[in-house]
């Protein structure tokens, strides 16, 4: 691995997921708008909403460390999981034996830094929008442990980037389809817009665990949760749909941008069009995803 | 005049001194000369270990028998002797302090020179067991035994205890007279009453001859189906229980068996057979009476009935042709012994000092008397087989033993064996968690405070020797078992 | 000095502490000399087996013999597996000991119960692991239960420790049965009990007599298995490990229920041999490790007591411990390389569980301390109070749910990829393949569950506020102290995985009787991180710890310049409670509430039996009835004797009714007599 490529792609995949990010959300937010005839934000509106967020007044509630340290931890585990996923080649800027178990793991470190957030904060709003966000992650994470471990059974190795380069080469089969189809089905959860914004849930909850955040530590978390969509979207494209890909380290990149592109207006047609669900539909709803996905291990065990 | 002769003498002498002696005077003479009877059992063991003795007393009365009267020596005597005066000093000792007015659960009153006179007796009478050095004069003193023991379980002259005592007499009588035409049928064949004449009889003789001998063991040792005896006799006062019903009586019964087992060389399956069936029918059937009794003194009888089934099976492996079997019985005596003692021991203290043997009415002892908890819990540990104390190892063995004759037989007993182990302990453990944790019940609040010093020094001493009777025994044994 | 006189010197330590401290009845100072002599005793034991793990020997010696009469002796063998063991229990004793010097002075009952009794349960530990002879391993490990329930029992005054004391007493020592049986039965058929020579007569076995080895060992797999608290057999541990005081439950999770899962290691890597019925029992072993990994996890969310909570973890954990072993040994003649992963993430895992486990009994041991109860509904807020616990509480729990960089995460990582990697070996059978992928994700998937609920822990005693004022006592440095240092062992073992991964190596090839493939073609290592091969000549990767925490800081420093960048203003403010004034008390969100909805999907009753996170919470009452008629058959006097002894009576009283003085009868008398005599002269003739 040539140092050069592995910091190039390392400057591309943080670019995308951490800069670009909000552009996506503003597109996200137009969408909406236009679905109900409004006329909406420009697309560049929540660079500002971040940048005059930066500069807002910083309240603190707690005398509590962590409450003003976890946010930032958030950004940074977003940016790690981000280093793990191809965009420009088959193989991403962090690659080594076993990045599976630690990209499902820097997934759920998301998670954690936000709840620890929330409890850091002493709010009783912020503690049950981190009991359900906590439960929302425990029934959507198998999922994607198992599309994953379909995978790797069907590649022979625990790397991400040869799961790819196999995908590539062989083309889909029976259990990757059905994995991809899984996964296609919890994006939404994954990503944690409606109908699965439970812990951020406004009218419920009064934002949850954003509750006591303000200035700085809410920009971070806002944007975590923007390049979360962006991140989550991309380990569905990348990992599960790898075509089209040209030799030209640019033009894949570009190829990736118009996938998200269209993914983000599916979901956001979804969000849209979708009242919210309660926690425990949408626990029942994950868990009998993860059930039915077990069935793609074992047609991956048979070859198929 | 050697030690061993000493050792015999001194309580049958001793106990013609107390006769004059008023009050509590008797108890301290009978003390001191138990006392002494120990140290001079401690200093033969020291002097004629490793080997064997015999030494022959002229009596030129029995000639014509054919036969010598003396005192005998080897080292299954020498287990039995150590057990037999070392709980035969504390008992006395504990009785000193348990024997009088001030004791809660039954006031005894002067004189007490009959107790002691009869203790004594009953002493140099299983001296005399141990030492015989033939069958007849075994029975001489077997009977004696008897004798003692009705005399003692009667000693309060109450109706239950009169009757308990005669019935008492009545079954280990019976067991005595078919010693009697036991050895007499012996006789009448080889002229001999030696312990070894037993191989030169014919097969059938031998038979009759063993079996008789085995039924007069099964009475003394109260196994199946004449058992009855042994938990009534818990009427008797609980030193007398602690030594003629753990200690001494009861292993006269096992000590024939087992001299039987080491003397003769040829004995035919079917006698070991059926001594370890009786043997584990008692073993069971004890297990499965322990969950009715109440008082606690009747639950140890019990428990004394199954161990002594233990200590014939072991025998009876032993027959077999496995000589862990005969080494784990052997050893079982002398852990038995100790341990069963100190729960009586205990049991009457607790008794002393609340009034009541009832486990209904006991609760929360650890508070208020530790040192008999501490008794208890030892005795109970050790009894049940609980590593490091002393049942373990000799119960272990009989296990082993159980599985190395390699015939059905052995297996169904060794699995029985093992169920049996661990019913009895959670019923052990479950009694032992009803009386001695929890908060004090009604009797135990107002219990006596002033403990008298005999009976928490016997106490001491005994959880001491309990817990180094493994220790005692193991040289012993490797003794008898080295070929 | 020799190696062993380390070992002995440790011993006589530990015997000079229970002597002293069974006569000291000052609080302060027994717990002093327990800290010191248990100091000495457990850096004696840590050079020793250290000297022997990285030397990678084996010391022999007969202590006494029990010959001729019993085929045992006390011999100690101690090798790489028991020198793993020895470490682990120097530190969690070192540990545990500087803990409880100031720990009971909360307690009221005389210290006199609980540190000879500690002293005790160190020996017997040692013990346990050091001998050679199948005998004597029987009798340290009743010792070792005995001292153990004496420890538990420590606060006699309470009911309920008395009640989960005698449960566990009964339901181990019954286990125990079970182990003495095959050890009986292995005896008479070896005639010795030295695991080499068994060794032997447990191969010749399994050739003549298939059903009876099989017998064998599922007795020893039930005996150890009880111990280790694998559910089912493992129903005691919850209400057993919260009732002694927390350095006593400490040593329980940490050393107790592990020394099981050594006895399991020992009986099927060194005693038996490699057969078909090692795939059987690895097997078995990994599915009773994912059936305990899911239910006890899954009890634990639901919990609400901090030490019944770690309790129930403790279960889940031990499944991860057998779910490793189990696929090693399926995997031993199929494919060395995973097997070799699989066993050495077991064995990572056991060593990385006392470590944390015991860190988070101590954890919920200071929460006691302060507040006097461990009720996750009743305490919040201890941030404030006690930071360092706070900070080990939260590295424990990030350890035990497996997050990279501390310990958790390098075994978790073996033990998911060896059962998943299971998937390619096409020599297994597809069901068993498929099985132990399931097993995979369920370990997985429990990972998060593990993680939901030590947030829910840290949450509820840590963070929020603080109900009450307690009192400022501060908690003493020797508390803080053994915390960190188990804190630190964590994070050392996350950061630099390759040594201990050596160490454990070493401690398994010495105990096989096969050939693992060396340590250098299945790990290349170096001391930034680790290659693992899956078999000879697959592709390699790495998990580099430090090359993670170089984009980690780098990111980080970008992010805080951030909001250095920003130089906004700070201002303090109270909570907000959505426009309303509430007292902190009022709106308090208690531990109870946390994961009710995934609480209500996992409960159910069945009949009268509540289950609760699938663990039932209220067992039926389990009465044995004997019935009454059985004493009345054996009360031999009542229908045997009396009637016949009142029989013989009534004959004897016929026989009396010849003496009646009447003179007419004594005549007749002498008439039949004389009759009778005539006859008889008469018919000589």
């Amino acid at each position: 691995m040539k140092l050069e490529f592995t910091v190039a792609s390392a400057f591309v995949n943080l670019f995308i997921v951490l800069i670009l990010s909000p552009l996506f959300d503003g597109l996200t937010r137009k969408v909406r708008a236009l679905i109900q005839s409004r006329v909406g934000p420009p697309p560049l509106q929540s660079y500002y909403d971040i940048l005059k967020l930066m500069g807002k007044e910083d309240l603190k509630s707690t005398i509590n460390p962590l409450f003003r340290l976890s946010p930032y931890m958030s950004v940074v585990s977003i940016a790690m999981a981000s280093l793990l996923i191809p965009i420009g080649s088959l193989t991403p800027p962090l690659n080594f034996w076993g990045d599976i178990f630690l990209f499902i793991y820097v997934i759920t470190v998301v998670g954690i830094a936000i709840i620890i957030t929330a409890s850091a904060s002493e709010n009783p709003f912020a503690y049950i929008g981190a009991s359900r966000k906590m439960m929302l992650h425990l029934s959507v994470e198998p999922i994607l442990a198992i599309a994953l471990i379909t995978g790797a059974i069907n590649a022979g190795s625990f790397k991400i980037g040869d799961i790819v380069k196999w995908y590539y080469t062989n083309g889909p089969n029976v259990s990757m389809v059905l994995a991809t189809v899984c996964v296609f089905f919890s994006l939404q959860a994954l990503i944690g817009k409606i109908p699965f914004d439970i812990s951020e849930a406004e009218q419920e909850l009064a934002e949850g665990v954003l509750i006591e955040l303000s200035g700085p530590k809410y920009a971070c978390v806002k944007w975590t949760n923007m390049s979360r969509q962006v991140l989550f979207c991309l380990v569905f494209t990348q990992i599960f749909i790898p075509w089209p890909f040209t030799d030209y380290f640019l033009i894949n990149v570009i190829i990736s941008l118009l996938k998200i592109t269209v993914l983000l207006f599916i979901s956001s047609l979804i969000e849209a069009l979708n009242p919210r669900l309660r926690i425990d539909q949408a626990l029942k709803y994950n868990l009998t995803l993860a059930l039915f996905s077990l069935t793609s291990v074992f047609l991956a065990l048979l070859r198929l | 005049m050697n030690l061993l002769s000493l050792i015999l003498l001194i309580p049958l002498l001793g106990s013609i001194l107390i006769i004059p002696l008023k009050g509590r005077q008797a108890g301290v003479l009978a003390s001191f000369l138990t006392f002494i009877v120990f140290l001079l059992t401690v200093l033969n063991v020291i002097k004629t270990f490793p080997k064997s003795e015999k030494i022959y007393l002229d009596f030129s009365f029995f000639k014509w028998l054919n036969l010598e009267f003396g005192v005998f020596n080897d080292p299954l005597t020498s287990i039995m002797l150590i057990l037999i005066t070392a709980v035969g000093f504390f008992v006395v000792f504990y009785s000193y302090g348990y024997i009088s007015p001030l004791n809660k659960d039954h006031a005894y009153y002067e004189p007490y020179r009959t107790y002691y006179f009869f203790m004594l007796l009953f002493i140099g009478a299983m001296t005399g067991v141990v030492t015989a050095t033939n069958l007849l004069q075994l029975f001489f003193f077997w009977e004696t035994t008897t004798l003692c023991s009705w005399a003692l379980i009667s000693y309060t002259k109450e109706k239950k205890a009169l009757f308990s005592g005669f019935k008492a007499y009545m079954m280990t009588h019976l067991g005595g007279l078919c010693f009697l035409v036991a050895i007499a049928l012996m006789y009448v064949e080889v002229k001999s009453f030696d312990f070894s004449s037993i191989d030169l009889l014919k097969v059938s003789t031998k038979i009759v001859v063993f079996f008789l001998l085995f039924f007069a063991a099964m009475t003394k040792s109260a196994q199946i189906p004449l058992f009855t005896w042994l938990p009534d006799a818990m009427v008797a006062p609980t030193p007398v229980s602690a030594y003629l019903h753990a200690a001494a009586m009861v292993k006269a019964g096992v000590y024939l068996i087992a001299r039987l087992y080491l003397s003769t060389h040829t004995n035919p399956e079917i006698l070991a057979y059926l001594v370890g069936t009786i043997a584990i029918f008692t073993i069971i059937v004890s297990v499965v009476l322990y969950y009715f009794q109440e008082d606690l003194k009747k639950l140890f009888a019990y428990s004394t009935i199954g161990h002594l089934g233990y200590i014939f099976l072991g025998v009876s492996f032993g027959l077999m042709g496995s000589k862990t079997g005969g080494g784990g019985g052997v050893f079982h005596i002398i852990n038995h012994g100790f341990a069963k003692a100190l729960l009586f021991l205990s049991v009457g203290s607790i008794a002393y000092c609340t009034g009541t043997k009832n486990i209904k009415e006991l609760r929360g002892l650890y508070e208020k008397f530790p040192i008999f908890s501490l008794a208890f819990l030892v005795g109970v540990f050790a009894i049940v087989g609980i590593p490091p104390f002393s049942g373990f190892w000799s119960k272990f063995m009989i296990f082993i033993a159980a599985f190395e004759i390699k015939n059905i037989f052995g297996i169904t007993v060794g699995c029985l064996l093992i169920l049996e182990s661990i019913a009895a302990f959670c019923w052990y453990i479950l009694v032992g968690n009803k009386i001695l944790f929890g908060k004090p019940s009604e009797k135990v609040a107002f219990g006596l405070t002033k403990i008298p010093i005999s009976i928490k020094l016997s106490l001491f001493f005994l959880i001491i020797m309990s817990l180094i009777s493994p220790l005692i025994g193991y040289p012993f044994l490797n003794m008898i078992f080295r070929s | 000095m020799k190696t062993l006189d380390y070992l002995y010197i440790s011993f006589v330590l530990m015997t000079l502490g229970v002597v002293f401290t069974s006569t000291i009845k000052n609080r302060s100072l027994s717990g002093l000399i327990t800290f010191l002599f248990t100091a000495g005793a457990s850096f004696a034991l840590s050079y020793f087996s250290l000297n022997i793990l990285v030397g990678n020997k084996i010391v022999e010696k007969e202590l006494f013999s029990l010959k001729p009469l019993l085929n045992s002796s006390l011999a100690l063998r101690v090798d790489g597996l028991s020198a793993l063991f020895l470490l682990i229990i120097a530190v969690v004793s070192l540990c545990v000991s500087m803990f409880s010097w100031k720990y009971l002075t909360k307690y009221r009952q005389p210290c006199q119960r609980f540190y000879p009794f500690l002293f005790a349960l160190f020996m017997t530990s040692t013990g346990f692991v050091c001998v050679k002879d199948l005998f004597f391993f029987i009798v340290f490990w009743e010792l070792m239960t005995l001292i153990s329930w004496f420890l538990v029992v420590f606060d006699r005054e309470n009911t309920n420790a008395l009640k989960a004391g005698l449960q566990y007493f009964i339901v181990t020592h019954a286990a125990t049965g079970f182990l003495i049986l095959a050890a009986v039965v292995i005896y008479s058929i070896s005639n010795t009990f030295d695991f080499s020579e068994v060794k032997e007569s447990f191969y010749n076995l399994s050739y003549t007599n298939p059903l009876l080895t099989n017998f064998l060992v599922c007795c020893i797999f039930i005996a150890f298995i009880t111990k280790a608290g694998v559910l089912p057999f493992g129903f005691w541990l919850p209400n057993t490990y919260p009732q002694p005081p927390a350095p006593a439950s400490s040593f329980f999770g940490g050393v107790m229920s592990k020394l099981a899962v050594y006895a399991i290691f020992r009986f099927f890597c060194s005693l038996m041999p490699i057969s078909s019925y090692t795939q059987l029992w690895g097997f078995i072993l990994a599915i009773v490790g994912s059936f305990s990994i899911f239910i006890g996890t899954t009890a634990a969310l639901t919990q609400e007591e901090a030490k019944k909570l770690m309790s129930f973890h403790a279960i889940g954990q031990v499944g991860y411990i057998l779910l490793g072993l189990g696929v090693g040994l399926y995997f031993i003649n199929i494919n060395p390389f995973l097997s070799t992963v699989a066993l050495i993430g077991g064995l990572l895992h056991l060593f990385n569980n006392s470590i944390y486990k015991s860190l988070l009994f101590l954890n919920a041991g200071s929460i006691f301390y302060k507040t006097y109860t461990t009720d996750l509904n009743k305490v919040s807020g201890l941030i404030t109070l006690m930071p360092t616990v706070a900070m080990t509480a939260l590295v424990g729990s990030l350890s035990i749910a497996g997050v990279p960089l501390f310990n958790g995460f390098v075994s978790k990582l073996l033990i998911f990829e060896s059962s998943v990697w299971s998937a390619r070996q096409t020599e297994a059978f597809f069901l068993v393949r498929g099985f132990f992928v399931v097993f995979g994700i369920i370990s997985l998937f429990i990972s998060a569950v593990t993680l939901a609920s030590f947030l829910k822990f840290i949450n509820s005693v840590f963070m929020g506020k603080l109900k009450k004022m307690y009192s400022n006592e501060k908690i003493h440095w020797s508390m803080n102290l053994s915390q960190l240092i188990l804190a630190l062992v964590c994070i050392l073992v996350g950061i630099f995985p390759s040594i201990f991964l050596g160490l454990v190596y070493n401690a398994i090839s010495s105990s096989l009787t096969t050939q693992l493939p060396s340590f250098r073609d299945v790990f290349f290592t170096d001391f930034s991180g680790i290659n693992i091969f899956f078999c000879s000549n697959c592709s390699a990767g790495a998990w580099f710890p430090l090359f993670i925490i170089i984009p980690l800081v780098i990111l980080s420093v970008l992010i805080f310049s951030f909001e250095k960048y920003a130089k906004v203003s700070k201002r303090e403010v109270l909570t907000w409670y959505g426009g309303k004034e509430h007292l902190p008390e009022d709106v308090i969100y208690t531990g109870h509430s946390f994961y009710q909805p995934f609480k209500d999907l996992v409960s159910f009753k069945i009949k009268d039996i509540q289950f609760k996170g699938f663990y039932p919470v209220n067992t039926p009452s389990f009465k044995i009835v004997i019935p009454n008629w059985l004493p009345k058959i054996f009360d031999f006097d009542k229908w045997l004797y009396s009637p016949l002894t009142r029989k013989i009576e009534k004959l004897l009283l016929l026989f009396n009714k010849i003496y009646e003085s009447i003179t007419k009868r004594y005549i007749l008398w002498l008439i039949m007599g004389s009759i009778v005599i005539l006859f008889f002269l008469l018919n000589l003739e």
